[in-house]
């Protein structure tokens, strides 16, 4: 038995005021008899002075008092619980995504879920084996299987809120493995979203009561002849058409404000233009005030257009030629493997050959390699089968298949990592050797198609944008909650992070940098390496995710041929008995109306 | 004005009121009384004594017996009549309002004891006797009768006792009509028990008004007392109506109760009842 809105209780102040009522003295006609003799004797009434009046027992009164009294409960909610079941085991989780910052319901949804989460386990048998898992960017068990209460919601209490998004399939899988362990156990979830776990059957408990949010979804930038256009995407998760004002900022001084309306459940792409060029940092923010607050900036680094330099090392390869000189910002330098002076470039490419001795500076890219002291080369292996896999080179390519006619049999040394194999040979690895990075493509672009597929110049380009220095130290893209992967300039000796938040966190040494993992603060960080030759500092954003569509599977319910159940909200569990006690307050306030018109009462 | 029209009086004018007890008037009348006298109706023998009318000597006795004796007969003298009629504040009230329809029984009680050669006396009371007008002897003398009640006004409380004590007495019998509400706190029952006292025959008449029967009023009131202005709070609900209802029976029983015991003629009127009706009920 419960309250879903205690505040509904105010209504008890009614009760004072009936009561006041009727010993207030009501203004009667006055009507002249010949005696009162009879009227005395019926009549108990006592003239008194003051305007109160002993509160006599009277019907309507009580009828009108109970009535108050039901709709305060109806108000309240006042509830039943219905025990349907009891549980021995209990999978509580808990989504501390983005989304659950909302502040719908009060103070935010997380709040709220976390102290439902405390009274459910308060209503659990003592005995009941409790796990407690949040979902956000990552799933973390927090307790497993404890029967002490005091623990659980120690556990619950120290959930804190995330800017990320929940990461369905890790949840998913997370939950399952739990639940494999324990079969028995009742999975409840209280989130906003009702994420599915397999087939698993849930007790959901949702926390959303309104959806009119405005979230900055994307932000982009670009330089153009005529300054920065910056290119802003505004979903309006809500149901309703929203107006909103957006402001431009440009390194903190405000720059354009658009008033935008967008239509419900749509988004909408908001463009800047003729943004001054020396500015560094862009924020757009929403300045409309919706349930949460934390997706309504979005912040973009304006990216230096410094020139990268390329040694192209061959015999002659008119496909990388042509290609490397479309690349822009990138000034390519083509020479003969023997003319070759290795230094002063930020990416050597060799093809067909490697030098004796490796560069000081720079990154490396090689085709078919030639015997050298990093990793062994031997013969030829014909008509390798070329899958393609997911790397960053291969952005943008999931689709490129292309023919090899014979690749280099390589072993693949301890420093690298294979990113295209055939028969356990490595096609194409990549690895880190002192500060520098190398890629291997094991066959010569001679003997495959690729050169005449469309997608070369995009293969090229992405191995420039990923290998050549110092575009390589630029992070793009990145979101609340991810970790980083600096890959920092060869000869950088240390180098820090500096947070929105005023922070400075050194990444580097140990070089290569371990993941930065503290981007849970969107907003503008700065990548600080400190070299001989000098310092640099590298801008880049972090963004909240477009929780939406990271989370969109989940919306649409079950797709075609799951046999997902539908999630029982565990509040329904309970009897919800407002309509019932309005029901029979209405049926006393007729009752008190018939008695009334009645008169029968005295 | 007059009281009653010419066609009330026409009506009233055969009724006249059974009167059980002798009384004592002073007048010949056409009531028994104690008083042996000349009349038709034999009462008794008495031995003759010197200065008896030897007129009625019973000469059949005395050839029996060798005695004289004289018949006595019953005299007939008239009942002086009088007329209680309570002018309190209470009596003016209702719709028909009860003191027009208290003059009329009034009039009409003295009408008729004058037709039947009655003295009427007439008292108008209420915390004490207004004065005693009469006695009127002669029919003509209606017109006085009828002159009075129209001067009177109502004013005060009642208190029937206390009246009755403050007025003079002439010793004798006679016949009493109490005409009144009967609503007053006490004093009804110890006046009636006086009036025995003094010998009279009593001839209590309740009179009401329709709305005191039935009070046509509802809703939050506050209801004064016409004689003593004090006020009373009261929500008028049906079942409030019931219980006054039933308080009225109870108190109009106790009146009956009470004259009962007191051989009292006793008749509940109502302020609308034609004035000849009044008098049916109050006489049979």
């Amino acid at each position: 038995m419960f309250f879903e809105t205690p505040y509904g209780f105010f209504g008890l102040l009614a009760i004072p005021i009936i009561i006041l009522m009727y010993i207030l003295k009501q203004k009667r006609e006055k009507v002249t008899v010949s005696s009162l003799i009879l009227w005395s004797r019926v009549l108990n009434d006592m003239q008194v002075k003051t305007p109160w009046q002993k509160l006599q027992k009277n019907l309507l009164l009580f009828l009108q008092i109970l009535a108050v009294v039901l709709i305060v409960f109806a108000l309240a909610g006042f509830s039943v619980k219905v025990d349907s079941e009891s549980v021995s085991s209990v999978i509580i989780v808990i989504d501390n995504s983005l989304s659950m910052a909302s502040t719908d319901i009060k103070p935010t949804r997380l709040d709220a879920a976390k102290k439902d989460a405390v009274e459910y386990i308060d209503d659990l048998p003592s005995n009941s084996r409790v796990t407690v898992v949040s979902i956000g960017r990552e799933a973390n068990v927090l307790v497993y299987a404890s029967t002490s209460k005091d623990d659980v919601k120690k556990s619950i209490g120290s959930i804190n809120q995330t800017s990320g998004y929940v990461d369905p399939e890790k949840a998913e899988e997370l939950i399952l493995s739990l639940k494999s362990q324990d079969p028995d156990a009742r999975i409840v979830l209280f989130s906003d979203t009702s994420f599915r776990f397999g087939n698993e059957r849930i007790r959901f408990a949702e926390y959303k009561k309104q959806t009119n949010n405005v979230a900055v979804t994307g932000f982009r930038h670009t330089k153009t002849g005529k300054g920065i256009t910056a290119m802003s995407i505004v979903r309006n998760q809500g149901e309703d058409a929203a107006e909103i004002t957006l402001t431009l900022y440009g390194d903190n001084e405000f720059l354009d404000s658009k008033w935008v309306t967008i239509p419900g459940n749509q988004a909408r792409t908001v463009w800047w233009e003729k943004i001054p060029d020396g500015v560094k940092t862009l924020r757009v923010s929403i300045e409309t005030e919706d349930i949460l607050p934390d997706d309504n900036n979005a912040y973009e680094a304006v990216r230096s257009e410094e020139t990268v330099k390329i040694l192209l090392a061959t015999e002659g390869n008119v496909f990388l030629e042509k290609v490397l000189s479309l690349i822009e910002g990138a000034e390519v330098v083509r020479t003969l493997p023997e003319e070759a002076i290795y230094e002063g470039y930020d990416l050597y490419i060799f093809d067909g050959m490697m030098p004796e001795k490796l560069p000081e500076d720079g990154n490396i890219t090689v085709f078919s390699p030639t015997p050298n002291s990093l990793f062994p080369v031997g013969d030829w292996m014909d008509n390798p089968l070329i899958i393609p896999t997911e790397h960053e080179i291969f952005r943008y390519l999931e689709k490129l298949t292309f023919a090899v006619r014979r690749t280099r049999i390589i072993e693949k040394p301890e420093w690298a990592e294979t990113i295209m194999e055939y028969n356990g040979n490595p096609v194409v690895f990549e690895g880190i050797v002192g500060n520098k990075r190398i890629l291997v493509f094991g066959f010569d672009l001679f003997d495959t198609d690729l050169p005449l597929r469309s997608e070369f110049p995009i293969l090229i380009s992405n191995i420039v944008d990923e290998y050549a220095p110092p575009r390589e130290t630029v992070v793009d893209r990145v979101l609340t909650g991810d970790s980083v992967q600096f890959r920092l300039n060869p000869d950088t000796v240390r180098a820090y992070v500096n947070t929105p938040d005023g922070r400075r966190l050194q990444i580097a040494p140990p070089i290569p940098a371990e993941p930065f993992t503290d981007t849970d603060k969107p907003g503008i960080y700065f990548l600080e390496q400190v070299k001989e030759s000098g310092n640099i500092s590298t801008a880049f954003s972090v963004n909240i995710p477009d929780e939406y569509l990271m989370e969109k599977d989940s919306y649409d319910g079950s797709g075609p041929g799951t046999e997902y159940r539908i999630s029982v909200p565990f509040r329904k569990e309970s009897l919800k008995l407002s309509i019932l006690l309005l029901a029979l307050a209405v049926a006393i306030l007729s009752l008190e109306w018939w008695c009334y018109a009645n008169r029968n009462y005295v | 004005m007059k009281i009653l029209s010419s066609e009330e009086l026409r009506r009233i004018h055969s009724l006249s009121m059974q009167v059980k007890m002798p009384v004592s008037g002073m007048a010949t009348g056409n009531r028994k009384s104690r008083s042996k006298g000349s009349s038709v109706e034999f009462s008794d023998f008495r031995e003759y004594a010197p200065g008896d009318d030897f007129r009625r000597i019973d000469w059949n006795a005395y050839g029996r017996f060798n005695r004289l004796f004289v018949k006595l007969y019953m005299e007939e003298r008239e009942a002086p009549v009088r007329v209680f009629l309570d002018t309190s504040l209470s009596m003016n009230y209702g719709d028909p309002n009860k003191f027009p329809a208290a003059c009329r029984l009034a009039a009409a009680m003295s009408y008729i004891s004058l037709m039947s050669y009655d003295s009427v006396y007439i008292n108008p009371w209420n915390e004490k006797v207004q004065g005693t007008y009469g006695p009127y002897r002669t029919q003509s003398a209606y017109i006085e009768v009828d002159t009075l009640l129209s001067g009177l006004k109502v004013s005060g409380k009642s208190s029937f006792f206390n009246a009755l004590r403050s007025m003079e007495w002439k010793t004798g019998r006679g016949v009493s009509v109490v005409i009144t509400d009967g609503l007053m706190q006490d004093g009804l029952e110890e006046g009636l028990k006086y009036l025995k006292y003094k010998n009279q025959d009593v001839f209590l008449c309740i009179i009401l008004s329709p709305d005191e029967m039935s009070p046509a009023i509802s809703g939050a009131l506050e209801l004064a007392d016409s004689e003593t202005g004090e006020r009373i709070e009261v929500t008028v609900s049906d079942v409030l109506l019931k219980k006054y209802d039933e308080a009225l029976n109870q108190h109009l029983s106790k009146i009956q109760e009470q004259c009962r015991k007191l051989g009292i003629h006793h008749s509940v009127l109502t302020s609308d009842m034609p004035v000849d009706l009044m008098l049916k009920t109050i006489i049979t």
